[in-house]
């Protein structure tokens, strides 16, 4: 730093250095504040936005300059991330700005016409429309609204998903819709609806500074949610009695904090969690009263499947199976008898966990004066047990009343920005409408037809095709005309090589991908849609803790990219009512005749209640000026009236553009940080002092299920595990991250992490090229003895954002019966020597 | 942009161009927080001053640590914080500013 007046960059140091120290709760550094008042007028706009990477929902203040985004910083007036911003913060400046951005629609041609194996050639958006259209009524003709579908994401805007529910669910009258989070979160809805009754943690990241102790089931934070885990880790950190238990199938980032690391087979996290259960029970350590009070007990069904084709053997000798999700009452002494079975002896015994640990573990649910918080991801919710995982996870919870309250909390974390906001709230699931309903229920339909103005009977009861069977059914011809938004399925889908790249190539089928960048998805597809990106549109998401933020259009989306909202609805002018709705259900509101889709779901006095003028004049409104009413807004309203007054309730939507999130129920102004206890939850009544009102006995419920094994496991054939997940530098499948060009060369390339052993008992060494292969597929990576992800025997890691390695050509398409969730961390390869010279 | 079940199938859909370097070309300024445990500070303050581009601003005994990070033509702001968060004693390090500076 000179001495003199500082230069224009010494003060870009010292500022950042400031808001650091202040984000720290540190003394600010010598020199920023004499500096901070000499600041030179700004030529930079500052405004607010949550981040579009993972589930928790960071507030960030993004400065634009010459309508680009230059700069970031944490929100300080955020109380979820204080000030602070991980890694894939760095890249919000960057990801809108890669070379190979799209900025026209894109459609594969040949001669001047579609042809399935022509080129793709640029075109205007009414010849993309005009030829998307001709085939979507075509396959509407052929098979019915069954013919058509739409994958969707947790990275939508509320509003988007909301749009996209309706155009399919009402206005094609197809439930073939269905969100990438499916992959993400489905098991852990299922967790919720089956244990509570209604969806989303009941507890909230204050929870975190009221723990005494914090239990990880798989999760790796200190990658995959940093600033959670620096919440987790000031907590560990400043108070010392505060103990950290870290579990998963093999040694990550987050083992660095750990009190308690503990490594153990995939698939036996359920025999340890009924162990703890057991432990609870044998010591007398049930909380009887809350037990009697607030619980009741069900014996889950057992041999339920792992979600394969009807035809694969494993599927076909399932018990369970058409009866997944049942259960019937039993009582506690019958639930101790259930669990008694799964002592520390037997767990150790499956799991490879040492007893010593196992009852550690144990000791931190069981004692009565340590609050403790838990915390699950993918580890629970990509497993073909998923659904239990996370009932057995809550049972533990509900066993000790250690739940509902500041610092016991069962906290479920979620991976995308709006997997909760929108892809769970929404219902844009093939068997959910809004506010946690469900399509196959009378009751629900008749409450959304009513909502948006539609006859009785056009919301088809049937669920729809969800995620895994989407890609089934595209190969099997039965699903012809489908549209892919916000997501990179070729790439994250299970199975690719079997199931969804023939799919996506049949010649009976035809495949939009939405998308701002060349994702292999897209490359695979018929007709790329450019898309308008996170700032470049007004937007709003929830995150894990039923935050709900909104945010400005800041920048103008480049060339001709538009966002999936605008996409969504110019498309469904394209469409007239009598074009896809029967003649019976036309007849019971004729005054819908001659009406496109487009004016039946979004031109009905309520979608278009709010005029152009109620939007904000300092900030750009595309979909708002090109449509000539407040579109968000109206979306928002309309779709906020199913969940007010049943404990769903969203704020008015101006709120949303003042605070800095607010979390649902939002009643009389007021958020709600925990549910279900008196005093904190506008919805429990004085003198009831707990109530779990999703279920309509108050109680929640405690599942007896029991330890089965996976799909595939190891075998002399197929020796190791392969686990797949994520790497710091990477976000999903890469295509934004990937685009910049530092992170790229951070970590190129995806590798095999493996044990030193079983690299040397292969003659396999640090760097060879190797071939990583299932009865599916193969893929071509390197072998990693080192870094970052230490494995035990047996157990292969490959992360799956690299295209170039596609390891979901590798991995099976299991999926959990009951929440249809593929898992991805266990199925069984074998590891080659590429172009054996030695 | 052709791409054929052969190409699929072998892995080879890497889009060239996202090796391509940003457009601009410009310097970037960013700071960052690190958690360390009290009794790794000092370890952990030796190996980020080690990293050319990276400065301390300000060091709690708790075990926090300020530090800007420059890029200049150098080693780029996203490697330096990735190589930062992988260092044997941090256990966090988490971005607060960035900036693009156009000078």
């Amino acid at each position: 730093m000179n001495k003199g007046r500082p230069n224009r960059r010494d003060f870009l140091k010292l500022e950042a250095a400031a808001m650091a120290a202040v984000a720290g709760g540190m003394a600010t550094p010598a020199g920023a504040q004499n500096l901070m008042a000499e600041r030179p007028t700004s030529v930079l706009a500052w405004d607010k936005a949550p981040c579009r990477f993972c589930g928790t929902g960071c507030s960030v203040m993004v400065a634009t300059k010459d309508g680009r985004v230059v700069a970031t910083h944490g929100d300080i007036k955020s109380e979820v991330n204080r000030g602070l911003n991980c890694v894939k913060g760095y890249f919000l400046s960057k990801i809108m700005y890669g070379h190979d951005r799209l900025t026209q629609p894109l459609l594969r041609k040949n001669g001047g016409k579609f042809d399935k194996n022509g080129e793709f050639t640029p075109v205007g958006w009414d010849e993309a429309f005009d030829v998307m259209a001709e085939k979507f009524k075509a396959a509407l003709r052929k098979q019915g609204p069954s013919g058509v579908g739409m994958f969707g994401s947790g990275q939508w805007t509320i509003w988007e998903g909301y749009a996209a529910a309706k155009l399919f669910k009402a206005g094609f009258r197809s439930n073939n819709i269905d969100p990438n989070a499916r992959h993400c979160m489905a098991s852990a809805v299922a967790g919720f609806m089956r244990t509570f009754g209604i969806d989303e943690p009941m507890g909230c990241y204050d929870d975190m500074e009221a723990a005494d102790a914090f239990v990880l089931w798989g999760a790796n934070m200190a990658e995959m949610h940093p600033i959670l885990w620096t919440r987790v880790a000031d907590r560990r950190l400043s108070a010392p009695h505060v103990r950290v238990a870290v579990l998963s199938t093999f040694e990550q980032r987050s083992f660095d904090l750990a009190d308690l690391a503990i490594v153990f087979t995939p698939q036996t996290d359920l025999a340890i969690l009924n162990a703890i259960a057991n432990h609870i029970i044998k010591t007398g350590r049930v909380n009887r009263e809350f037990v009697d009070r607030h619980t009741t007990f069900k014996r889950g069904q057992t041999d339920i499947g792992y979600g394969l084709r009807p035809e694969h053997p494993l599927q076909a000798k399932a018990t369970g199976a058409a009866k997944a999700n049942d259960a019937t009452d039993m009582t506690f002494e019958q639930f101790a008898q259930f669990v008694s079975e799964y002592t520390f002896e037997k767990a150790s015994a499956l799991s490879g966990v040492p007893v010593n640990q196992l009852q550690a573990l144990a000791e931190i649910y069981a004692d009565p004066k340590v609050k403790v918080m838990s915390f699950w991801t993918m580890g629970f919710n990509q497993h073909t047990r998923g659904v239990w995982c996370n009932n057995l996870v809550y049972n533990l919870h509900l066993l000790t009343g250690k739940i509902a309250e500041p610092g016991n909390s069962p906290f479920s974390l979620t991976g995308q920005p709006s997997a909760c906001g929108t892809a769970r709230e929404v219902g844009t699931f093939s068997h959910r409408l809004p506010a946690d309903m469900l399509v196959a229920n009378k009751a629900h339909r008749d409450i959304a037809e009513r909502i948006w103005k539609l006859p009785e009977g056009t919301i088809p009861a049937q669920p729809g095709y969800h995620a895994v069977l989407q890609s089934r059914m595209l190969k099997d011809g039965k699903l012809n005309a489908y549209w892919i938004q916000v997501n990179n399925n070729l790439q994250a889908g299970a199975n690719a090589n079997e199931e969804t790249y023939p799919g996506y190539r049949n010649p009976e089928n035809f495949i939009v991908v939405s998308d701002a960048y060349p994702t292999v998805t897209a490359l695979a597809a018929d007709l790329i849609l450019p898309a308008a990106m996170w700032v470049e549109k007004e937007g709003a998401y929830g995150n894990a803790e039923r935050r709900t933020q909104f945010w400005h259009q800041l920048v103008e989306a480049p060339g001709e990219s538009r966002s999936d909202l605008w996409q969504l609805m110019e498309f469904s002018k394209r469409f007239k009512i009598e074009e896809v709705w029967p003649e019976d259900l036309l007849a019971k509101q004729p005054e819908y005749r001659g009406k496109t889709l487009y004016e039946v779901l979004y031109r009905n006095g309520q979608v278009d209640k709010f005029p152009l003028s109620d939007a904000d004049p300092n900030h750009a409104n595309q979909e708002a000026k090109h449509f000539g009413f407040y579109v968000q807004k109206g979306l928002f309203e309309e779709y906020a009236s199913f969940g007010r007054g049943h404990g769903h309730d969203l704020a008015p939507f101006d709120a949303y553009h003042e605070a800095r999130g607010l979390r649902w129920p939002v009643v009389n102004g007021k958020e709600t940080r925990w549910r279900f206890r008196e005093g904190l939850d506008p919805y429990v009544k004085p003198s009831e002092g707990l109530k779990f009102y999703g279920n309509p006995d108050g109680k929640a419920r405690i599942f007896a299920l029991p330890y089965e094994p996976a799909a595939e496991a190891p075998d002399a054939t197929y020796p190791f595990w392969l686990v797949t997940g994520r790497v710091l530098e990477h976000w999903h499948s890469g295509s934004m991250t990937r685009r910049v060009p530092e992170l790229y060369r951070a970590f190129p390339e995806a590798v095999c992490f493996m044990h030193p052993d079983d690299a040397q008992a292969l003659k396999l060494r640090r760097g060879d090229e190797i071939k990583v292969e299932s009865r599916r597929g193969y893929i071509r990576t390197r072998v990693e003895t080192r870094g970052r992800n230490k494995m035990p025997r047996g157990v292969v890691f490959v992360p799956w954002f690299d295209e170039g390695q596609l390891i979901n050509r590798v991995t099976l398409d299991a999926t959990d019966p009951i929440s249809l969730q593929t898992d991805f961390k266990k199925c069984a390869v074998r590891l080659a020597l590429v172009g054996d010279a030695r | 942009m052709t791409r054929d079940r052969r190409q699929f199938i072998r892995g080879r859909w890497i889009p060239q161009t996202a090796k391509l370097p940003s457009p601009g070309g410009t310097a970037e300024i960013a700071s960052i927080l690190v958690q360390t445990r009290p009794e790794r500070l000092a370890a952990a303050e030796a190996a980020i001053d080690a990293i050319a581009g990276a400065e301390i601003f300000g060091r709690d005994a708790r075990g926090k640590l300020v530090v800007v990070l420059e890029a200049v033509g150098s080693e780029p702001i996203g490697e330096m914080l990735t190589r930062i968060s992988l260092l044997p004693d941090v256990i966090t390090a988490t971005l607060v500013y960035h900036a693009i500076d156009a000078g």
